[in-house]
């Protein structure tokens, strides 16, 4: 994903429990239910500069982004 | 060009004496262009809500403004504004009308003022505009014509009448619980509600929070705001008294859980959104938590050209930038330390919170909330144990919820 403007880009080292959104079954998160979760995963797919190269690989469709 | 003005920022070394932007502009940093233009179209208030940043705290500056814009002001603002969009090539902006209440400014003249924003932009930069209202005065007239111009309407409410109540009243002590209500039903009238942008509620930790927003739901806000009463280490939060207690985060923390665990997503609520993003690498989309650039300026009804009105919390002078934009473009106010503060991330942040591992979640916390009359704005938040507490237990809730998905992965 896109870095965050400013010094967040810097590259450090992130210190707390970073979520690797790569690794979640997302065919399935996107799918389910309109819950906050899954809510959440599409607002911050729709926020990279490439989700469909994400989304691709586990099989999801770009409307899938976009449903809520 | 008027040279900004630290006279009224010696109570706050930091970062007016000590922030050192020619090593941040030789380390390659670049300002952020404003986006998010607050404009204060009338400077007093039908409403005397006792916790007002603008009208009860340290701040007063209200009192010698005048009361509304004069057209040589209000022409300044629609060419300043053109000139930012021309020159940093913006092809989004938002354009927020203020106060005080900004509809004691009558309704022609905020359809005038947004008309001539919206048409002197350069053709590829659209404009949002949004009005934010106590919703005394907003009749249906009002709200048709607010949808009509495409304005889109911010109402604050603190939950039932008897909690909305408590604060946020007449100057002769009445409510205002019940004038709200008849324009939020309005406002969720089919015929208007492409005009209901959503709620902004002030939390107090002496109301139910799960009451609190099952009352707000009622009125289906498209967003909800849930903001911190503004403090500081000099006039501390209300029921902080010894500083290890977290009352704000323990209603926070209701909050979030009735909100997280609806089966289907009720509303937004922009804080536990953008919580929920930091924790899973993303970004905010608010100043009150995460470190990303905050690109808002303000401007009163002297044209005085300011940083963030939420900064009245902290001293006198707080939000000045000595520019105006009868002299000065929007761009001159890029350069101020103030403006510079909020732009640079972890700069901005003292040593005890880098060296807190959630700094970059709640990225200090509210600017406001960080002032200490001794040195500035470089310490934690004077909320730093509800928001290390709130953070704490969003991540958590988040993590797990991924962690226990068939084929979820996380380190």
């Amino acid at each position: 994903m896109d870095k965050i403007a400013g010094s967040q880009g810097s590259g450090e080292e992130q210190e707390w429990d970073l979520v690797d959104v790569t690794k979640l079954p997302l065919p399935d998160l996107l799918r389910s239910d309109n819950t906050v979760l899954a809510n959440s995963l599409r607002r911050l797919l729709a926020e990279m500069e490439h989700p469909e190269e994400i989304i691709a690989a586990h099989g999801s469709s770009p409307q899938d982004i976009s449903r809520h | 060009m008027t040279a900004p003005t630290l006279a009224a920022h010696s109570t706050a070394p930091w970062p007016y004496q000590l922030l050192d932007l020619a090593d941040l502009h030789a380390q390659g940093w670049r300002p952020t262009p404003f986006r998010d233009f607050v404009l204060k179209v009338h400077q007093r208030c039908n409403l005397a809500c006792d916790y007002c940043y603008v009208y009860t705290m340290a701040d007063q500056s209200w009192r010698h403004r005048p009361a509304m814009m004069s057209t040589e002001v209000r022409d300044a603002v629609v060419r300043r504004i053109a000139e930012h969009a021309d020159t940093h090539h913006l092809a989004h902006l938002r354009i927020l009308l203020h106060g005080g209440e900004p509809l004691l400014a009558g309704l022609p003249h905020l359809l005038s003022f947004v008309a001539a924003i919206r048409t002197a932009l350069p053709a590829y930069c659209r404009a949002e505009v949004c009005l934010q209202t106590n919703g005394v005065l907003l009749a249906e007239e009002t709200v048709a014509s607010l949808r009509d111009n495409s304005i889109a309407v911010g109402v604050s409410l603190d939950g039932g009448a008897a909690d909305n109540d408590r604060h946020r009243r007449h100057h002769d002590g009445r409510g205002s619980y019940q004038a709200v209500h008849r324009a939020l039903t309005l406002l969720n009238d089919p015929r208007y509600v492409s005009a209901y942008a959503g709620l902004l509620c002030t939390i107090d930790p002496n109301v139910d929070p799960i009451a609190c927003y099952e009352k707000l739901l009622e009125f289906a806000p498209p967003t909800i705001d849930f903001l911190l009463p503004h403090a500081n280490w000099a006039t501390r939060p209300r029921l902080a008294r010894d500083g290890t207690g977290t009352p704000y985060a323990d209603w926070l923390v209701a909050a979030f859980d009735r909100w997280y665990a609806a089966p289907v997503q009720e509303t937004r609520i922009r804080l536990f959104e953008d919580l929920i993003s930091l924790t899973l690498g993303g970004r905010s989309r608010s100043e009150q938590v995460g470190l990303s650039p905050v690109a808002v300026v303000v401007v009163e009804t002297d044209g005085a050209v300011e940083q963030v009105d939420s900064l009245k919390s902290a001293y006198p002078g707080a939000c000045s930038t000595g520019l105006n934009v009868l002299t000065d473009p929007f761009t001159a106010a890029l350069a101020v330390p103030g403006v510079v503060a909020r732009q640079i991330g972890r700069e901005a942040l003292c040593r005890s919170c880098l060296d807190c591992p959630v700094h970059r979640i709640c990225g200090g916390g509210h600017y406001a909330h960080r002032y200490r009359p001794a040195d500035g704005f470089r310490n934690p938040s004077v909320y730093c144990h509800d928001l290390r507490r709130l953070v704490d237990h969003v991540q958590g809730r988040v993590t797990a919820d991924l962690s226990r998905l068939p084929a979820g992965s996380h380190r």
